[in-house]
């Protein structure tokens, strides 16, 4: 089983209070926040590493791959430090500014030729669902559809094919507000996964030592061969617009004495509501 | 895009009252001028894909409306590339700016900052596509029981496709379980809570901030006896304390918009409170005198959240 991790570089969900708008420019200020693995691209890569090596199998091909400045480099050492065999990072100006439409086409772009070179096709194709910086739960659906390939978003368990039950099906449980939906199949596929599908491992010593010896490609956008109005802002057909933080501001009273006053006092609220 | 050269709207009604939220909302923006359809989804997202894909070309929309729900995520963006064409998600605003364009307001990083996205070249054959989560949007048109007039003024022109009675008709191809190569085997109901947050007048939302289980089992006792629903935040479910997911209140959860909203115990990040905007009151409870929710709040309390839940309950015994 081989399979391609989308790893996505984000800012410390930890430090998140830290980011501010700059009023004047109505650009994002990150200054001193630090840059991590997205949480969910973790687990994507965790189920990657339990999936295409699992004890009595014959361990398969876990390749890590990112859009990102070249100063995010590390962080697929990191990817490579948890266990991933190579790593992949596009980085070039052209593909700043883009929206999940170009991120996708260029990750896209960059699978086929990571295909081309191993002379492989991936069985499956892993991501996080949903990012904690942008969030939008496209950028798996919308990589599968440039590649053709089925997707499932919202994944919380892969199971491999029981070979000793004969079988050659991958399951998939993909969650949904009300149902669990279990899909079986073979690849190739791209799943997005959740965050509750495994507990990611740490980062041993070792596995930083190893990492040192393991390949990490860069490309540029004329190594992916991409039109440059294909990538980036240009090939972004959403344009964002000005910045703000949402008004969220209240009152905020402070009526209330002892938490025998708070509690009469929301129940007086409550009864005045007719509720 | 110009909002004038929006004629025709698309939206995705799956069976949940999003449909009913976009139909309302696109009415105040775009008016009785505006043609609007309504696709009601089949629960397969192969299908549903298939069917919107059908429909946009069969109708030629401008704007595509989807509610940011499991299914809906997987369509819209496909869709997306489908059409070549730009996706904003989880809007929680639809507008017209001063310059007469359509503009999409969306939240990063959880909420704490908010942008305007444009998709300046959409046009018919290529739709702007947007999605928004249940709850945001307020106001509601039953898309099936009639209109309520009084909401929306004069009834829109609204017309309904119906996937189920197609599927009748034989024109959705036979294999329709089939996902790609992946086939649908199995559906199993999700453990659901025992009151529904989204239609629920009081909200009592449990935090981090309760401390224990034991708390967070009071709240809900309490919740019960003032015929209110218990929430929580994402920091207290993974307490696992026994919350329920679909009770998680927030960007990775739900947005509610109840009367009244008693947070116990809740700091506040941003991806809790835009889950809460449309709150009607919203009352704050925590020891912490600098918790960010005090800031979102109409009425905050800095004590500590389980004696004022304990108060509470000797009071309406």
């Amino acid at each position: 089983m081989n399979i391609l991790v989308l790893i996505k570089p984000v800012p410390d969900p930890e430090q998140e209070k830290n980011i501010r708008i700059d009023t004047e420019s109505g650009r994002i200020v990150r200054e001193g926040v630090k840059h991590v693995i997205d949480p969910e691209s973790r687990n994507a890569l965790e189920a990657a590493l339990q999936l295409a090596k699992q004890p009595g199998r014959e361990p398969g091909f876990v390749a890590a791959l990112a859009m990102a400045p070249v100063q995010m480099k590390d962080k697929l050492t990191e990817a490579l430090a948890m266990g991933a065999d190579e790593a992949y990072l596009l980085s070039d100006k052209a593909f700043g500014g883009a929206d999940t439409y170009a991120t996708s086409y260029t990750l896209a772009a960059a699978v086929r030729k990571i295909e081309a070179e191993k002379e492989l096709q991936f069985d499956l194709i892993l991501a996080g669902t949903s990012s904690s910086d942008g969030g939008t739960s496209h950028v798996a659906v919308q990589t599968a559809e440039w590649l053709q390939r089925t997707h499932i978003s919202n994944v919380c368990s892969i199971q491999l094919p029981d070979s000793t039950a004969g079988s050659s099906l991958i399951r998939v449980i993909k969650r949904s507000e009300e149902v669990m939906l279990t899909f079986e199949g073979e690849g190739p596929a791209v799943i997005g996964v959740t965050r509750d599908i495994n507990k990611p491992r740490l980062v041993t010593a070792m596995g930083i030592i190893k990492a040192r010896k393991k390949p990490l490609t860069i490309w540029t956008i004329e190594d992916l061969g991409i039109n440059p109005d294909k990538a980036g802002l240009a090939g972004s057909p959403t344009k964002p617009g000005r910045l703000f933080e949402p008004e969220t501001g209240r009152a905020a009273e402070e009526p209330w004495q002892t938490p025998e006053e708070a509690a009469a006092g929301i129940l007086e609220i409550i009864r005045e509501a007719g509720i | 895009m110009k909002a004038e050269d929006i004629n025709k709207i698309l939206i995705l009604d799956q069976g949940d009252p999003v449909a009913g939220q976009l139909l309302a909302k696109a009415y105040a923006v775009f008016g009785a001028e505006t043609e609007y359809v309504v696709l009601k989804a089949h629960k397969t997202h192969n299908i549903a894909l298939r069917m919107m894909e059908q429909t946009v070309r069969e109708e030629n929309p401008e704007l595509v409306l989807i509610g940011a729900t499991a299914l809906g995520e997987e369509i819209a963006p496909a869709l997306g590339v489908r059409f070549r064409t730009g996706v904003a998600a989880h809007c929680v605003d639809i507008k017209v700016n001063d310059e007469g364009r359509l503009t999409f307001l969306i939240p990063a990083f959880g909420g704490r900052v908010i942008g305007e996205i444009f998709v300046p070249d959409a046009k018919a054959g290529h739709p702007a596509i947007a999605t928004v989560k249940p709850g945001i949007f307020q106001q509601r048109i039953s898309l099936y029981d009639g209109f309520d007039r009084t909401d929306i003024g004069s009834a829109p022109s609204v017309r309904i496709i119906d996937v189920d009675a197609l599927a009748a008709d034989g024109s959705i191809p036979e294999g329709s379980k089939t996902q790609g190569a992946f086939r649908l085997a199995e559906i199993t109901p999700r453990q659901r809570a025992a009151s529904d947050i989204a239609s629920a007048e009081l909200i009592l939302c449990g935090g981090y901030g309760l401390g224990n289980e034991e708390t967070w089992h009071k709240l809900e006792a309490l919740a019960d006896k003032l015929n209110g629903a218990a929430a929580c935040t994402r920091a207290a479910l993974d307490a696992g304390w026994g919350c329920m997911e679909d009770t998680m209140i927030g960007t990775s959860g739900r947005a509610v918009s109840p009367e009244i909203y008693v947070g116990f115990g809740i700091s506040g990040a941003a991806h809790h409170t835009c889950g809460i905007a449309g709150a009607g009151r919203i009352i704050s409870i925590n020891t912490d005198k600098d918790a960010e929710a005090f800031a979102a709040s109409d009425y905050k309390g800095v004590f500590d959240a389980e004696q004022v839940i304990d108060a509470l309950l000797d009071q309406i015994k």
